[in-house]
């Protein structure tokens, strides 16, 4: 009975001290966006008034923005478009590119895979945004500045490696047994991969989708570097453009940005069963 | 069809002082004779990207897209311009000049040619065609515009940043003109905070508002960050003398100042909680279209003399540069004199209501600067402009000191009493030094 007891003190006491951490980190990662919020729905007179919640909530911010009212956002669209077009290019590459190298690598077993694989990781030895300039310049010989291409290849150049790493181990994971069998079924190596491999990875594939689009699509720094145009530029970059002037239009960059952090979080929702299963998978080797 | 000679429509350029704004075909067909008659033959196949800091108005872009539109009309010459963030260009235009890769000509803020001389084309002959054909260059400009003996860049204009100020609450405070020395300044500060109508200057990092008042400060009482061979000279009686004035400004002003960005004076003007500051135009302008009771009620001036006994203002200037990896250096020579030629620059100008100023002193003559008085002060910023860097030079480190604001936050530092006179100038000096070495 006192045993009983003490465990379900100890357990309250466990639970209360996790509650004590994530009151405040829940305090502290959801603050800001309330903040962007409450600028979204309040007036340009009542933006700065400090309230918890403005007198007269609008939607009118929201409108600004969608009709492209306020010069800053007369390319909202173009630019928000471009921002899913480089996502999405860049996600279905880098899935692309590092399944098929998983693949090579962990089920062929060709020869210099793990030399390739060593080789791809030790380019995080530099960080991406040392690799920036050098980036640049080779855009600019082959004419790619101010081509969504251009941020396109720098973004699967960084997602690729880290892919290729998770889809190896997870790979590696999967019983050899299925690919004998299918061997001796007479499966060729695409069947092997298209009909046995790709199933059995698709948690690891849609977490490292899920990776690479968010990668890109909140990507500032090489965004900024090759893309210029307005109508080129990715939404956070043209959101940068806002502070340009003394006077800028605090409520609807705020309003740009709640819409702008929509897409990820509703992805992250839909997907984060298979964010963690799909990125921790093959973390552990049974 | 075409009623204009080609030397007639020349001429016709230079009359500056209708500045009559020519559109559609009468501009194609100006721009075709100017093309005709320049200097500088564009290349052959020859194509221009050029990025620019984002516009302030949209009628200022409106008119710029147009002349750039009938440059490539006139001379076959298509431009492609991009846009950043005023603060952003630098940096781009930094990784384009050591790279070797880019657009070929850059419009950017300050000292931006003095970054990388070595990369910039010699653009004295454009400087000098223009200089000669519009009454010549102000003194800031060619500051600015030369290393050397070679201009490295070619000033377009300025953006002033000016007191701001309400007429009634003055008026009411026993100031009837816009105090122009610092000690009635000062006076000026205490009757409008003794009455209910404060006002206030940027104390924190506000790359405009707090840059140009407190350097402002600190040159009309003598103190300088360096001297002419860009020792650091900081630490100087003058200097504490220009801390002790800002700190008695300081106590006149409204609270929570030492927070302030570059948004924050505008909108406690417009809310009409403050009652002067400094700042552009971009205030009047604003209030013109929603508060239209300020507008009427608010004028600029300058900043007040101190014991320099001249004024000691700092405006941000915005130069061009063409850089030397371009392939086509005529054509941009070409773009660059197009855009200062009185045809395209005076609407041009005008377009800008105001947060644009020249840097040719024949366009003082623009109506723009007449039409509404209250404009007017802007005209001669140019003329009154000190560099960055003060009595220094202008290259990178004057513009790191002001990016990394230095004076800002030694003023920051002793008005909120963080630290003595000694301490904030100590701290100051000590990143100069750094900065400087």
């Amino acid at each position: 009975m006192r045993e009983s007891h003490i465990a379900l003190l100890r357990a309250a006491s466990t639970e209360a001290k996790l509650l004590l951490i994530g009151i405040p980190v829940l305090v502290w990662t959801l603050l800001p966006i309330y903040h962007m919020f409450l600028f979204a729905i309040s007036p340009k007179d009542s933006a700065f008034s400090g309230k918890l919640w403005p007198d007269h909530p609008t939607l009118r911010n929201f409108g600004i923005v969608f009709r492209q009212e306020h010069y800053f956002l007369h390319h909202f669209w173009e630019q928000l478009w471009n921002s899913l077009f480089i996502a999405l290019a860049t996600g279905a590459l880098t899935l692309t590119i590092a399944t098929g190298a998983a693949f090579a690598i962990s089920r062929l077993k060709v020869k210099g895979g793990r030399t390739v694989m060593n080789l791809a990781l030790f380019t995080y030895f530099i960080p991406a945004a040392f690799l920036a300039v050098p980036m640049y310049r080779t855009m600019g010989v082959y004419g790619l500045l101010n081509s969504q291409w251009s941020l396109i290849i720098a973004m699967v150049t960084i997602a690729t490696p880290y892919a290729i790493w998770v889809l190896k181990q997870t790979s590696d994971n999967l019983p050899v047994e299925l690919d004998e069998a299918a061997v001796m079924d007479g499966a060729s190596p695409m069947q092997l991969f298209r009909l046995v491999y790709l199933p059995l990875i698709a948690p690891a594939l849609v977490a490292i989708g899920t990776y690479a689009i968010l990668l890109a699509w909140n990507e500032y720094l090489y965004a900024f570097l090759l893309l210029s145009k307005d109508t080129a530029i990715t939404l956070p970059v043209a959101l940068g453009n806002f502070l340009s002037a003394d006077d800028s239009p605090w409520e609807l960059l705020m309003t740009t940005g709640f819409v702008y952090a929509l897409p990820p979080a509703a992805i992250y929702y839909a997907f984060r069963r298979y964010m963690v299963s799909g990125l921790t998978a093959g973390a552990v080797k049974s | 069809m075409n009623q204009f000679t080609r030397r007639g429509l020349v001429q016709g350029g230079t009359a500056l002082g209708a500045a009559a704004a020519l559109s559609g075909p009468a501009l194609l067909d100006w721009a075709k004779a100017w093309a005709q008659s320049a200097p500088w033959k564009p290349e052959k196949g020859a194509k221009l990207s050029m990025l620019r800091w984002k516009y302030f108005v949209q009628s200022e872009d409106d008119a710029f897209v147009k002349l750039i539109d009938a440059f490539s009309k006139a001379t076959g010459v298509p431009v492609e311009i991009s846009r950043e963030s005023y603060e952003d260009v630098q940096p781009k235009a930094s990784v384009a000049a050591n790279t070797g890769t880019g657009p070929d000509l850059f419009w950017g803020l300050y000292s931006l040619p003095h970054l990388f001389p070595q990369k910039c084309v010699d653009v004295t002959d454009v400087a000098d065609y223009l200089g000669k054909k519009y009454g010549g260059w102000v003194d800031s400009a060619v500051k600015y515009g030369k290393s050397g003996n070679k201009w490295i860049g070619v000033p377009i204009c300025y953006s002033g940043a000016l007191m701001n100020y309400r007429l009634e609450a003055s008026k009411k405070a026993g100031f009837s003109k816009f105090p122009d020395k610092t000690d009635a300044f000062l006076e000026y500060t205490k009757a409008m905070k003794a009455q209910g109508t404060p006002g206030g200057f940027a104390l924190g990092h506000a790359s405009g508002d707090a840059n140009t008042w407190v350097h402002w400060c600190l040159w009309t009482h003598g103190g300088q960050t360096v001297d002419a061979s860009d020792k650091v000279i900081l630490n100087s009686p003058e200097t504490a003398k220009a801390l002790e004035y800002a700190k008695a400004l300081y106590g006149n002003m409204i609270a929570g100042v030492a927070s302030w960005n570059d948004a924050s004076n505008n909108k406690a003007f417009l809310a009409r909680e403050i009652h002067w500051t400094n700042n552009g135009i971009s205030i009047y302008v604003a209030a013109q279209n929603s508060a239209k009771d300020v507008a009427e009620d608010m004028d600029h001036a300058y900043f007040p003399i101190g014991p320099a006994g001249k004024p000691t203002e700092l405006h941000l200037m915005y130069p061009t540069l063409i850089m030397t990896y371009t392939k086509f250096p005529q054509a941009s020579k070409a773009l660059v004199a197009f855009m200062l030629e009185a045809d395209n620059f005076n609407p041009w100008i005008q377009s800008a209501k105001g947060y644009l100023t020249h840097c040719l002193n024949a366009y003082d003559k623009n109506p723009v600067w007449t039409a509404d008085p209250k404009t007017t002060p802007f005209r001669d910023v140019a003329k009154r402009s000190l560099t960055a860097g003060g009595l220094g030079s202008v290259g990178e480190k004057a513009a790191t000191a002001i990016a990394d604001f230095v004076v800002v936050d030694m003023f920051a530092n002793y008005c909120t009493g963080r630290e003595d006179v000694k301490g904030a100038i100590a701290v100051a000096e000590r990143q100069l030094k750094r900065i400087y070495r």
